[in-house]
Order: C-alpha cells, then sequence, then structure tokens
C-alpha cells in the first residue's frame, strides 16, 4: 500500500507568509493526500488565503493555542490511523517547502520501516542557501543542541541523516505512532516539543532521521519555529521558555531516584546561572531564568504526564539513545565556534587606545616625579596627618565599619555608616598589613592617577597624543586636587582621581552592561567621597538617560549601587529631620575658611586663592596682585572653553560646559551651605569636589577647541599647561615651603603616656576638651589612641540635639573645667575616663580661648580625682588614677538591621561587581541570530582580498565618543567626522586586522570543514562495508559521491553510534584553532557549570 | 562657495558661542553679587552651670616688714590685720603656714561647706589694719580673695623708698608652681628669679619685688600658677626720707579686657597732697595701664564723678604692649569718680590716689614736710557682680560701698545690714552710686548683678579700698559643645 500523506498547516495571524505555503504545499511533486488548515486567532486575510487553500479540513480556533497542541487539535479529524503507511506532516504558515520536499521525505521512510519520523532540512526564508536549523539533539545532561545552525549550505551536511531528533516545524511522522506517542508534551508549547517528541519515538523504539534533501524554508514568524527576532522583550521570553523546556524535560527524563535531586537543585541553580549571566553581560536573562525554575518547581503536575508519558510508551532503554546525543567535546566545540563567528559579526567594538604609544606612560612617568618631589619629606613615612588625615582602623575593623551599626565616634551609638567608610576599606585594604600607609601612598598617587585616569578619557575626545597630554595634565594640575591635597582632604583627592574614570565609563554606559555596572561602581564612590555631588550627577544622568536611546535600561542601572548604599544614611537623616544633612561631606569636619565665589571661578576651594595672597604678602606685594596675576594664568584655559562653542563640535562643547556649569553652581552652593558642626564652629561644604567638576567639564572644552585648532593646537595647548602649572605652584609646594597642614605621623595624637596605656586598653577613656574660640569649650570623648578616619560619621556630625549622654559628658566636661563641687568620679566611670587632656593651643595672647583654657587648666589642676602626668606644648594631661572601668561597644549594636544592610549591600555590589567584570566578550552578538545576509556576508567575506567594514556600525561614532554621556548625539553633527578622519581610518585598519584574523578563523574552518569528508567518507564506507544491507539505497545515486554519504551505512543502533562518534571526530579538528581562545573555555565552562 | 547648511551650521555655532558666553559671564556676576540664601546650622551645646562648690576665701594676712629690700629672709610681721567676715552657712578658719616670715599674723583661710546640690554658699571677708611702726604706716584694707592660676596686680615700685612684695597665699592642698611676669616702665622684665616659685600647699610665700625688678617706678606682675592655685597680693609701702608715706595691700585686678571698670576711686586731700614738698604728679590720682602682649594699643581713661555723673576727666594715650604706663588726672576735686578705661586690645589697669595728713603748723619746712603723713589706695578694676552679694566691710574710717552700674537698665539693690536694717539704693544705667555703710559690719546686696562695686576707707591720711569680685570666674556658667 502506497504511503497516504496528511499535511496539517497550522496559521496565525500573517497573510503574505501563508499564501507563499499553501502554494508550495500545491506544488509539491508528490502531493499530499489531505490537508488540514487550522487558523488559530487568524485576520481575515489570513482565513481568506487558508479558505483558498484547498483544504479538506478547514479549521479555526478562537484560543491562542501553541503549535504542538494545533497540531493535537488538528490531527484529532484526521481519521485514525488504520495502517502504517498513513503518515501526518506538520507545518505552519511560516514553513514553506520546496516543491520536492514530501518526495524526499517519503523517499527515505519508506525504505526504513523503522523509521517513524523524519524532518526537513530548514532553510532561511528567503536565502535558501542558509542552513536555519538541521535536526535537534541533546548533550548528556539533557541540553537542547541544534548541531546545524545558522551555516551557509555548501552539502557539507547532505550525508547526515541519524539525528537524535528533528524540529516539529516539517516534521514527517506515521499517523499510528502520533496516536501511540499522544502527541507534542503540552507543557512545551515553544521549545523542545519537537525534541521531546522524537526522544519518546526513539524510547518507543522508532527511528527518527533527517533527510537534508529535503528543504522547508522556514520564516521563523513564532508559529512552527521560535520567533527570530533582535528584540530584547522577545529574546527574554523565548529565554524562560527554553529554560523551562530545558527544566521540565529533565525532570520528565531523569530516573526516579534523581528526582528529589533534581527538584532541590532548580532554584540554586538558577541562582548560579544568573551569577553567570551577570558575568556574561546578560542581566535580562536573570528574570526569566527565576521564573522558569519557580514554574517548574511549582508548576503542577506537568512533570508527572510527562513521565507517566513516557514510561506508557518506553520499549528500550534510555541507554539505547545515548550515543546519539552530543558528546562534551563536541558541545564545547560548537559553542566556540558560535562565539566566534558572532565575534567576527561585533568587530571593533573594542579599540585600542595607545596607552604607551600615545604618550601616556611619559604623562603618568613626569607625574610620578613631580609627585615624589613634591612631597619628598614625606618619603619613607607610613602614616600621614594633619588636616582631615587620620589613622585608619585595622582591615577587620575598616570592613566591620560599613553598612550600620556602632559608630565609634565620642560616646558612640548606633546608626548608619557614611558610604565612605566604605571607599576607605577599598583603600585601606590595598595596603592590608598597615591600612594608614594607603593614604601616603594615595598622596604620593594622586597625581599620576589623575592624569593617567584624564588620560584615559582624553581618548574619549581626540586621537592626538599632544592633546592628551595637555588634558591629562591639565587634569592632574588642577588646583582643586592641590587644594585637597594640602587642606588634608583625602575625599576629595579620591573624587579628583575617580571623576575622570567615571566619564570614561559612563560615555559607554549605555552600550554596555560592563560599562553601566562600572559606572554605576564609581558613581557610588564619587558620591560618598562627596555628597554634594549628587544635584548635579543627578542632572548629568538624566541628560544622559534622556540622549541615551535603546541603551537607556543599562544608564537606568548606574544610580542603583549609589542608592543602596546611601539608603541607610538618608532614611536616618530624614526620619531625623536633617534631610540636608545628607550632604555633608564625609571624614573629619574641617571648618576652615570659605573663598570667595571668584576665587571658585578660578578653581581654587579655598580662601587664600592657592597660596597666591600668602605668597604675595611675603614679597610685601599688595593683595590685589594675585587678583590679577592669577585670572591672567588660568585665562587660556577659560578662553579655550568658551571658544569650543564657536567651533567645530559645538554641540559636544556645550554638553562639556553644561558639566562645568553644574559644578560651578555646585561649588557656589557650597560655600553658602554648612550642615556640619564641629565644636561651636559651623562647618561649610567644601567645594572642592563640584570645582573638580566644573574642571573637568572646562577643559574637555577646552580640549575641543584645541581639537578643532588643528594643528595650530600646539602653541595654545603648551600656554595652557604651562600657564596652569604656574598658578598651582605655590599650592603645589606648599610640603617643602611648610604650608601645608598635612604634616608626617599622627597630628593631634594622645601623649605617649596615654598612647602607652591605650595600646593594651583599646577602649581606654580619654576626655578631649578643646577651649573654643568663643570662650565655650568643646568636649570629646575618645576611645584607645584616638579616632580614626573611618570612625568618622556625618551622622555625629550634623545632628542638631543632644543626647542625654551628650548631655551628661556635657556638664562633666563643663564641671570639670570649673570650681565646681560635683564628685566626678560617678561621671568618669560612667564614661570610662581614665585620661582628660586639655588642648592648650589658644596661645598666650589674651582672647576667649585662652581664658577658658586657663580657667580649665586650673579647675583640673585643682580636681583631686585627676593627676597631671604630662604637659606638652600642644596639650596637657591629666590622669584618673582610680579609673579601672573601660565602657565596651555593645555586643548588638545595630542588631537585625547591621545584618540586613550588610546583606543587601553585600548583595547589589556584589552583583554590580560581577556585571562589571570584564569578561572580554561582547554582548550582543552572542544573542542574536545572524540575518541570512551575515551568514552570507561571513562567507563571502573570506573570499575577498580586502574586505570592508561592517557598514552597520558607523566606527567613526564609535571613535569619537563623547566625554559626556549625552555626547552620543553628536552623530547627527555630520561635520563631527571631518577632525577624527584621520583616526577613524587607524581605527578601520585595526578592524580590517581583526576581521582578517576572525575571517581567517572562518576560512580554516569552512576548509576543515570540508577537507575531512573523504576521512569521514572511508570510516563511514568502512563501517557500511560491514552492513549488510549497505547497497540497497535508492537515494544513494542521487549524491556525488555515493560512499561519503552516511545513511547509507546505517540500519541499526551500533551503526549509528559509531557514525555519530566519527562525525564529532572529524568535526573537532577545524574548532581546535578557536578553542584555544581563552575566553571561549572559560564562558563554556561557566555553561557547562550551570547545567 | 559655502552652501546654505554651512551657513546655518556656522550661525548656530555663533549662536551658540554668544550665549556660552553670556552664561558664563552670567554666572560670574551672579555668584560674585547675587547674595545667595545661606544655611549655616548652630552647633549643638549645653551651658554647664558648674555644681556649687565649697567655698574657700584668703586673708593675705598681717602686713610685713622687710629690713633689707632685697633679703626674702628678713620678713617680719608687724601684727594682725582685723578681719571681719560672714558666710551664708557655717564658716571655718585656719592660718596658713609663712616659713619665710618671723611673727604672727598669718593669713586666714576661710571657708564655708556647700549643702549639697543646693546653691552656691556666700561668702565675704575683708581685712583692715593701721599701721603705725617707723617705716611703715597708714591703712590697708583688703578682701579676702579666691585663689586663682592666674591674676594681675597693677601696683607696686621699687624706686627708693618704695617697698612692694608680692604675697602668694596657696590654700589648696597642692603645692603651686608660680610663675611671675613683671612689667615696669621699661617693658616685660627680664627675671629668671622669678619664674618656678614653688609655694607650699597651705602656706603663704612672699617675694620682694626688688629682687625681682630693682629701681622700676611702676610695676605690673602677672601671677600665674600651676598646680595648686595662689592668691597674689602686693604690698606696697613707702618712705620718704625717715617719714612712713603710706602702705597698700592691693589684691588682683580684672583680667586683661578692653573695657574696665575702676569704681569709686576716691580723692582726699587732693590739694594737701599735691602741695607736698615732693613733685606734685606723683601725689595726683593716676591710672596705672599695661597692655600684655606685644601689640600697640590705643586707650581711653575717663573719670566720671558719681555725684553729678559728669565726665571730668579724659585722657587718651597710644600704650607700646608689654610697657608699664601711668596717665595722670590734674584737675580733680576731692569726692569719689569713677574710672573708665576702653581700649582696643585687653588691658590691666589699677588707680591710685594719694591723701595727706594736714600738716603740723609752725616748725621748718622741712620739719614739716618730715612729719606730714600721707597714705595711698590703690584702686583696682572690678568685675561684675553677681545677683546676690555678700559684703563684709572692715574696720576703718567712713566706710563707702561704691556702685556701677554699666547696664542699659536701672537697677535696684537692696542692701541689707546683717542683724539690722534693710533699705533699696537705685543705680541708674551708666551712673554710680556710694553707699554709706558701717565698719566691722557685713551687709547681704541682692539686685546686684551686672554691678560693680568697690569699697573705699577714707580717713586724713588712712586711706585704702578693695574691690568686690563675684565668686571666681572658675565657677561661672561655661559653654560646652560636647561632640
Amino acid at each position: 500500500m502506497p504511503p497516504t500523506v496528511t499535511a496539517i498547516l497550522v496559521a496565525h495571524r500573517g497573510a503574505e507568509h501563508l499564501r507563499r505555503t499553501v502554494d508550495a504545499l500545491s506544488a509539491q511533486t508528490r502531493p499530499v493526500d489531505s490537508l488540514v488548515v487550522l487558523g488559530v486567532l487568524s485576520d481575515e486575510a489570513t482565513t481568506s488565503v487558508a479558505a483558498g487553500a484547498a483544504a479538506d479540513q478547514l479549521l479555526a480556533s478562537n484560543e491562542k493555542l501553541p503549535y504542538g497542541t494545533a497540531l493535537s487539535v488538528a490531527s484529532r479529524v484526521v481519521p485514525p490511523a488504520t495502517s502504517d503507511d498513513e503518515w501526518l506532516w506538520f507545518l505552519g504558515q511560516d514553513a514553506a517547502p520546496e516543491p520536492d520536499a514530501l518526495a524526499r521525505l517519503i523517499e527515505t521512510v519508506a525504505v526504513s520501516p523503522s523509521v517513524a519520523i523524519a524532518g526537513p532540512k530548514l532553510v532561511d526564508w528567503d536565502e535558501t542557501a542558509v542552513i536555519r536549523e538541521l535536526g535537534v539533539s541533546m548533550t548528556r545532561f539533557g541540553a537542547t543542541i541544534v548541531p546545524v545552525e545558522d551555516e551557509f549550505d555548501q552539502a557539507q551536511h547532505d550525508r547526515t541523516s541519524d539525528m537524535l531528533a528533528v524540529p516539529s516545524a516539517g516534521m514527517l511522522i506515521r499517523h499510528s505512532v502520533w496516536e501511540k506517542l499522544g502527541g507534542f508534551d503540552p507543557a512545551l508549547p515553544v521549545f523542545d516539543d519537537g525534541l521531546d517528541l522524537c526522544v519518546r519515538a526513539r524510547l518507543a523504539g522508532h527511528r527518527v532521521v533527517i533527510v537534508p534533501a529535503a528543504r522547508v524554508a522556514s520564516a521563523g514568524d513564532g508559529v512552527s519555529v521560535p520567533a527570530r527576532t533582535p528584540k530584547g522583550r522577545v529574546r527574554r521570553r523565548q529565554h524562560r521558555q527554553k529554560r523551562a523546556a530545558q527544566l521540565h524535560r529533565r525532570m520528565a527524563y531523569a530516573p526516579a531516584f534523581a528526582l528529589a535531586f533534581h527538584w532541590l537543585s532548580l532554584v540554586p541553580l538558577a541562582v548560579i546561572r544568573s551569577l553567570l549571566f551577570l558575568i556574561g553581560k546578560q542581566p535580562g536573562l536573570i528574570g526569566g531564568e527565576f521564573a522558569a525554575a519557580f514554574a517548574t518547581a511549582f508548576g503542577g503536575g506537568h512533570v508527572g504526564q510527562a513521565r507517566s508519558a513516557i514510561k506508557r510508551v518506553r520499549a528500550v532503554k534510555w541507554k539505547a539513545i545515548a550515543p546519539l546525543r552530543i558528546p562534551r567535546a563536541e558541545v564545547r566545540r560548537m559553542r566556540a565556534l558560535r562565539r566566534e563567528t558572532s565575534l567576527v559579526r561585533m568587530h571593533g567594538e573594542r579599540r585600542d587606545v595607545n596607552f604607551f604609544t600615545g604618550g601616556g606612560a611619559w604623562v603618568v612617568l613626569a607625574m610620578v616625579l613631580m609627585s615624589i618631589a613634591l612631597f619628598a619629606p614625606f618619603l619613607g613615612t607610613s602614616q600621614l596627618g594633619g588636616g582631615g588625615l587620620l589613622p585608619l582602623n585595622g582591615v577587620g575593623g575598616l570592613w566591620a565599619n560599613l553598612g550600620y551599626g556602632w559608630r565609634d565616634i565620642g560616646i558612640g551609638f548606633v546608626g548608619a555608616a557614611d558610604p565612605f567608610t566604605g571607599v576607605l576599606a577599598v583603600l585601606g585594604s590595598l595596603t592590608f598589613w598597615q591600612p594608614s600607609f594607603s593614604l601616603v601612598l594615595l598622596w604620593f598617587a594622586a597625581l599620576p592617577l589623575s592624569a593617567l585616569g584624564a588620560w584615559f578619557l582624553s581618548t574619549r575626545l581626540t586621537h592626538r597624543p599632544v592633546l592628551r597630554a595637555t588634558f591629562a595634565l591639565v587634569w592632574a594640575l588642577a588646583p582643586m586636587l592641590f587644594d585637597a591635597l594640602q587642606q588634608g582632604r583625602p575625599a576629595a583627592v579620591i573624587v579628583h582621581v575617580l571623576l575622570p574614570w567615571l566619564f570614561y565609563a559612563g560615555t559607554a554606559a549605555k552600550r554596555s552592561w560592563a560599562a553601566a555596572a562600572t559606572t554605576g561602581i564609581l558613581t557610588a564612590a564619587v558620591l560618598a567621597c562627596s555628597p554634594s555631588l549628587a544635584p548635579a550627577l543627578l542632572v548629568i544622568w538624566v541628560i544622559g538617560s534622556a540622549l541615551a536611546g535603546r541603551g537607556v535600561v543599562r544608564v537606568l542601572l548606574v544610580p542603583i549601587p549609589a542608592l543602596v548604599l546611601f539608603a541607610p544614611l538618608v532614611w536616618q537623616q530624614v526620619v531625623r529631620g536633617t534631610p540636608l544633612a545628607v550632604f555633608a561631606d564625609p571624614g573629619v569636619p574641617l571648618p576652615g575658611a570659605t573663598g570667595h565665589p571668584l576665587h571658585a571661578a578660578l578653581g581654587f576651594a579655598d580662601a587664600d586663592l592657592g597660596g597666591w595672597q600668602s605668597l604675595m604678602s611675603i614679597f610685601g606685594l599688595s593683595s590685589l596682585v594675585p587678583s590679577i596675576v592669577v585670572p591672567i594664568l588660568m585665562a587660556p584655559i577659560a578662553i579655550l572653553a568658551l571658544l569650543s562653542l564657536f567651533l567645530r563640535g559645538t554641540i559636544r562643547a556645550t554638553l562639556c560646559l553644561v558639566g562645568a556649569l553644574l559644578g560651578f553652581a555646585t561649588a557656589i552652593l557650597a560655600l553658602q551651605v554648612s550642615v556640619a558642626t564641629t565644636g561651636s564652629q559651623a562647618v561649610p561644604l567644601f567645594p572642592g569636589p563640584a570645582l573638580s567638576l566644573y574642571w573637568l567639564g572646562l577643559i574637555a572644552a577646552a580640549t575641543m577647541a584645541l581639537v578643532a585648532m588643528g594643528r595650530f593646537a600646539i602653541a595654545p595647548a603648551t600656554v595652557t599647561v604651562a600657564l596652569a602649572a604656574v598658578a598651582v605652584a605655590p599650592l603645589a609646594i606648599a610640603v617643602p615651603l611648610q604650608t601645608s597642614s598635612i604634616t608626617e605621623g599622627v597630628a593631634n595624637a594622645l601623649p605617649a603616656y596615654a598612647a602607652a596605656q591605650a595600646e593594651t586598653k583599646p577602649r581606654l577613656g580619654t576626655l578631649l576638651l578643646t577651649p573654643q574660640d568663643d570662650g565655650s569649650l568643646a568636649a570629646q570623648l575618645v576611645h584607645g589612641t584616638g579616632d580614626t578616619l573611618d570612625d568618622q560619621s556625618t551622622l555625629s556630625d550634623t545632628t542638631r540635639t543632644l543626647s542625654p549622654d551628650e548631655k551628661k559628658l556635657a556638664a562633666l566636661a563643663g564641671n570639670l573645667a570649673s570650681t565646681s563641687g560635683l564628685d566626678s568620679t560617678a561621671l568618669l566611670k560612667h564614661f570610662g575616663i581614665s585620661f582628660v587632656m586639655l588642648q592648650t593651643t589658644a596661645g598666650e595672647g589674651i582672647s576667649p580661648s585662652s581664658q577658658t583654657q586657663l580657667r580649665a587648666e586650673t579647675a583640673l589642676d585643682g580636681n583631686p580625682v585627676l593627676t597631671q602626668v604630662a604637659s606638652t606644648d600642644d596639650s596637657v594631661l591629666w590622669s584618673v588614677p582610680r579609673q579601672k572601668a573601660t565602657v565596651a561597644v555593645p555586643a548588638d549594636a545595630g542588631g537585625w538591621l547591621r545584618v540586613g544592610v550588610l546583606i543587601a549591600l553585600g548583595v547589589v555590589f556584589g552583583l554590580t561587581l560581577l556585571l562589571a567584570l570584564p569578561t572580554g566578550r561582547t554582548e550582543r552578538g552572542t544573542l542574536r541570530r545572524p540575518t541570512a545576509a551575515e551568514v552570507l556576508g561571513q562567507r563571502a567575506k573570506k573570499k575577498e582580498p580586502e574586505p570592508e567594514p561592517d557598514p552597520a556600525e558607523p566606527e567613526p561614532t564609535e571613535s569619537e565618543a563623547a566625554t559626556s554621556e549625552a555626547a552620543e548625539s553628536e552623530t547627527r553633527d555630520p561635520e563631527t567626522t571631518d577632525p577624527e578622519t584621520v583616526e577613524s581610518a587607524s581605527v578601520t585598519d585595526e578592524q580590517r586586522q581583526a576581521v582578517d584574523a576572525a575571517s581567517g578563523g572562518t576560512d580554516s574552518e569552512a576548509t576543515t570543514e570540508t577537507a575531512p569528508t573523504p576521512v569521514v567518507g572511508q570510516s563511514a564506507e568502512s563501517e557500511a562495508g560491514a552492513e549488510p544491507s549497505s547497497g540497497a539505497k535508492p537515494d544513494a545515486s542521487t549524491e556525488s559521491d555515493a560512499s561519503t554519504e552516511p545513511d547509507a551505512s546505517i540500519e541499526s543502533e551500533t551503526s549509528t553510534e559509531s557514525d555519530a562518534s566519527i562525525e564529532s571526530q572529524a568535526s573537532i579538528e577545524p574548532g581546535a584553532g578557536v578553542t584555544e581562545e581563552p575566553d571561549a573555555d572559560t564562558v563554556s565552562e561557566g555553561d557547562r557549570n550551570a547545567e | 562657495m559655502p552652501s546654505k547648511r554651512s551657513i546655518a551650521r556656522g550661525g548656530v555655532r555663533i549662536l551658540a558661542g554668544v550665549i556660552g558666553v553670556a552664561v558664563a559671564a552670567g554666572a560670574l556676576v551672579g555668584a560674585a553679587l547675587v547674595p545667595l540664601p545661606t544655611l549655616r546650622v548652630t552647633p549643638p551645646a549645653a551651658k554647664v552651670t558648674p555644681v556649687a562648690a565649697d567655698q574657700q576665701r584668703v586673708c593675705p594676712g598681717g602686713l610685713l616688714d622687710l629690713a633689707d629690700a632685697t633679703d626674702a629672709s628678713s620678713l617680719s610681721s608687724i601684727g594682725s590685720p582685723s578681719i571681719t567676715t560672714d558666710a551664708s552657712t557655717s564658716i571655718t578658719q585656719r592660718s596658713l603656714k609663712t616659713p619665710n616670715v618671723s611673727g604672727g599674723g598669718a593669713p586666714r583661710v576661710i571657708a564655708t561647706q556647700s549643702k549639697n546640690g543646693g546653691e552656691r554658699p556666700l561668702i565675704a571677708g575683708a581685712q583692715s589694719q593701721n599701721a603705725t611702726e617707723a617705716d611703715i604706716a597708714g591703712l590697708a584694707a583688703s578682701s579676702c580673695g579666691e585663689a586663682t592660676s592666674d591674676g594681675w596686680l597693677v601696683a607696686g615700685a621699687t624706686t627708693l623708698g618704695a617697698t612692694s612684695l608680692i604675697m602668694l597665699s596657696n590654700p589648696s592642698a597642692v603645692q603651686a608652681t608660680v610663675n611671675l611676669t613683671v612689667y615696669t616702665e621699661a617693658g616685660q622684665a627680664e627675671a629668671p628669679g622669678a619664674r618656678g616659685l614653688v609655694v607650699r600647699a597651705q602656706s603663704q610665700l612672699v617675694v620682694p619685688l626688688a629682687g625681682i625688678v630693682p629701681n622700676a617706678q611702676a610695676s605690673v606682675v602677672h601671677v600665674q600658677a600651676s598646680g595648686g592655685s595662689v592668691l597674689a597680693s602686693l604690698q606696697q609701702s613707702t618712705v620718704q626720707g625717715l617719714a612712713p608715706q603710706g602702705v597698700e595691700l592691693v589684691g588682683p585686678t580684672a583680667t586683661p579686657a578692653k573695657h574696665l571698670v575702676i569704681p569709686g576711686m576716691t580723692v582726699a586731700n587732693v590739694a594737701r597732697a599735691a602741695g607736698g614738698a615732693e613733685g606734685a604728679s606723683s601725689s595726683l590720682p593716676s591710672v596705672r595701664l599695661l597692655v600684655p602682649g606685644t601689640t600697640e594699643a590705643h586707650v581711653t581713661v575717663t573719670a566720671t564723678s558719681e555725684t553729678d555723673a559728669g565726665i571730668v576727666g579724659t585722657q587718651s594715650i597710644t600704650l607700646q604692649g608689654g610697657t608699664v604706663r601711668e596717665v595722670t588726672f590734674d584737675h580733680l576735686i576731692d569726692g569719689a569718680y569713677t574710672v573708665r578705661v576702653a581700649s582696643d586690645q585687653p588691658v590691666v589697669a589699677a588707680a591710685r590716689t594719694v591723701d595727706a595728713a594736714a600738716t603740723k603748723s609752725g616748725g621748718s619746712a622741712t620739719e614739716q614736710a618730715e612729719a606730714a603723713t600721707q597714705d595711698f589706695a590703690w584702686f583696682v578694676a572690678s568685675a561684675p557682680l553677681l545677683d546676690r552679694t555678700l559684703l563684709a566691710v572692715p574696720s576703718g574710717a567712713s566706710p563707702k560701698l561704691h556702685l556701677v552700674n554699666d547696664s542699659d537698665t536701672d537697677a535696684t539693690v537692696k542692701v541689707s545690714e546683717t542683724g539690722g536694717s534693710t533699705h533699696s539704693v537705685t543705680v541708674a544705667s551708666g551712673k554710680a552710686v556710694a553707699v554709706t555703710v558701717s565698719a566691722q559690719q557685713t551687709y547681704t546686696l541682692d539686685g546686684t548683678k551686672g554691678l560693680r562695686a568697690s569699697v573705699s576707707l577714707t580717713a586724713d591720711a588712712a586711706s585704702s579700698a578693695f574691690a568686690l569680685n563675684p565668686p571666681g570666674p572658675l565657677a561661672q556658667p561655661i559653654v560646652v559643645y560636647p561632640k
């Protein structure tokens, strides 16, 4: 009896595709015997096309049925199978068979009674020379593998026949087997439906073959095969469906004893895989990963149904299909290959910045030498003091200070840590053996590190080494940096070092997850050092988001680490009613004199105009002289910055100057605001970091003007650098001049007598009394050897009320400094005070503070409870001889909030760091299926002697990425490409090399894939020789080399096994050159781990 | 030829540039000129009023006679002063040891216990002694003062005939190390022997000023103690030829300030004293001034009559830092004056007047001069009082309480004699009044907050005065920033 074929065609919306499919069906050289068309939620156009298909049965469904379910529904109208010669052919509107497709399929199945399922080669809808899919298989662990995907069809796979499974699109299945198997698994609506059906068929003892000669054009509408689209939303949904399908099959296929283990591993695996997705820069897939895991774990009875369906039909052992699985080495090879091809598509993402050849190294080296010269007195010191510099705790203490908990400053309290402690913890861990030494390193490294960051940022502005060096030098010789260095403000120094990196990463944030995550961490660090920059950075972020286009999701990630880092502090400040206090500068509150706004405009944060005024008064010149000289020295930068608006690149210059304006506005506001206090003084915000932002925008705009000047830029650039260097000279040489606040060793340390005792008693209390300028007295409780930088807390500095304990301390201090009848023993014991130290820096002159100093000294001397033990120029120390008590830190300070905050910080920063890790992998290429043109294009390229750079990526835009995140809009300015033609040309050359290298790889791949054919053929032949039925193949003659047709040899399962192994062995060779790529290994390793 | 596009682009650039320059200029001008709102937080502070302590005062003791002007070991006491004391609670007395003085008249410490947590007890004491020795004659009255670590003695001279003794009384339980810094008309004296003087606990040390600065016309002594506290007093006596020309026991004056008030400078028999054989200027009322440190100061000294409140004398001088100067009032008639010192730098000051007894009729001019008895009195600047003050008036002729009100509001003081009558005195703003009180009597003054007061004792050739001071500055409320 000749076979009869019933085609079942499922149509959704899409009349165009359906029309071609219907036409293709009617054009079959071996026509179908009957046709069932099922319209699922079809529109009128589609329905009318379906109606014109001359179908035997025309069905319609108003429910949204998945392909598999639709086929099951439709197959019910087909009369039940009466013989094994009745076949069902599954097609969707997006699967148009070539005219001889059915004939080829029938030819194959007709000669092999054991074959129950046959699948065609799915080719591209428009370009039939591109194989979209050829069969489906599984790894040893059950993961779906499509062995041949998106390849240029050079008949290299046409000998393939045995395959573990075939996709559901274009599948030809024996009706009786279809009925016996019970159709597709309803739990696999989109992915793996064909794979699962074929596996069950195999288990039931049937064979599945792929028929490469039968070709079906597949459009990827999402009907018969999952939609092929680069849309992120669809991609994320498909990942969920794919993962759900895989997990479902894992549960369905697993032996009973392993079920519990698999079930328990679902969520942990999702966590691990999510981390790997972060490293792989695909954070969008994480949601789907968890959704799939939870759906499988708690999704109800699907697994049970699937397991019983298998159990019902299983005739052979699982072991029987094991040889058909793809071995691990082959899997790895295929993944590496796929990544390689996607890399080729993605070429040009990374550019060489030529740090060493481009002069960056020389600039940094010059700054290293200058730094050593300027801070020479501190060479060999292990600790710096003075200004805002204090020692750091040990590494353990540094990290313990993070988050929320005991703030060991003064009496101590439970509260949120300053985010700055996190920066200090990282910094101090660099010199973990002595964290305080890291501050010395920071002081020496500040200049070179600033120059380094600025140099890298300058690569986004210009390719000219001279201008890059100019930018880096002017940034490193910034007045606000020297202000911060000489006043001892580590936070402001760190901001100046990090700011160029922030914008370097920020300009790439919309294109890359890694850059976005890096920007997020840098933003958190910069804001931690200077919360007052938050409004300015917020504005820049909003502008950047508005201009980010499709990359807006990545840009939106940027503020998250900073938000989490600041959340506890903001919450506490808001609850306390002092929300503005969030902006207080972290670290030691330094009152200092506030500068004039016009000084700030020149870049100087202090009141002394960068030391110029003191210098002039030394020479007896009027204070008006610096007011004239310094503006002249700074004039070139200002002139160039404004000039940039008139020259090429107006829009980018505008954005830079908007940044500068934001910085300036922040600085001016900072001069007006003081939210913290120390003693009797209000502490104004330090405008230095804001001025750094101002300076950055200014010199970026100035550099743009220089870029636009072309070869006339050398002279102005030289003048600018020279004058800027002169302008900061008085500040720069402050250490040799001894006008700097910073000193070697610890300033304001406890006298040796108390320090020696504090070494052994870390909670030793010392009451520090400091007469204030207005005649009042500041009283501070110090524990151990003294305050540390990471113990500082803005929560403490910005409080406006006194706690009961603070009132007690005030009463104690006030009475100690007075002739008093108070028996201070009880209070001294309450606070665990062993020493009382009076600062005697008020001097000899008659002033309110010296009166208070005298009063306190007299009273303390006359106090019978105290004994004077030491007296220096700066302080007098009394001990409390009978004091034995110390006050320990409460053991449970912070409680669960501490744990919670630490976990939240750890999770957010851990994940962001994972996402920021440079993996060397490109981000988009690995995710997107290539278009037919791309598959063909790659093939075409290798044949050309000089390939063209991919026109899809306009490289000049990449090379011209601007300083500001928003600068991308510049691509609309056609002229901006002009100045960089040299650069883009050079970049293109680099790309060409990259393309050449990559296409060289594909070359070898292509040749090796065709070259070993005789080898395969020979071994296959030798196998075939052992087979009795080898000569009986009717289609053997259709191939030019009949002996290479592996199908000829396959009759039994054993031969399939050997064939597969030979195939895989042969195909390892082309991958050999690729697997040396270390990254490819890393990622595939990761993927494997995840499985 | 430029295309339309490039012209448009150029236009946009020029527009952007002009706007940019305008914005930059605007930002600079705005930052420099526009008054921006400021935010300044007030540091949290606690005003601490010290718990009331036991109070003690030191009465400096009897006048001393120095046989050899430079030998400190030749000191002998010429008797004990009469002491008047009172306190709001029970009072105890003890004497200090005087290791380098022979004879009695040791300094007395009067003390009173504070009640637990209650108000500070009031205590007052004053001593006076009328010396009639061959070389020391005159009235010397002094209040019993608080020991401090820092005091200024504005008095003393070591010229021929003048003897000045610095008396350092340490009532505390620990020894005090005292540094004396002596300023004279020649500037700050270099005196190594004045550093590191040890005053034992519960004892008095007497240092002749001549041992430190010989031949100084006008001295100011800065007493700084560490360890224990001391009460510094200065005994100055003068001999003209063989005739004693007065004695005075001067307590510490007010701490350096830009504005000083010396209440109740009493001028008596000025015509008689100034008409003496010796140069008139040394007998005229004068004010001794010193600017500590090295800065120059412009000082205006005014004397205002207590009775009509008119300014009767104004002197403006420029003081070199560290140099003692005296300004003299040569037009004052007999009466009580309030002396105010206004300066642009902190200064210390005290005033001195000379009072002479009527000459005996007959005899030669030399006899008259030798027989003429004089006494001088030092009036030191005083500090503003608290609301309630206890006053002890020692023995002496016509004691007067001088009250000066430099505040903006009139003050009414209730003067209650211990075990006697009560009456009220109104002191108008900016004015001064003199209240007649009885010798060897004590008074409670209510409503004296902010007033300055002194007591003067005036008789022919027997004048003295002392200032009333509030309980030590060490017990004043203090603002503490416990951060």
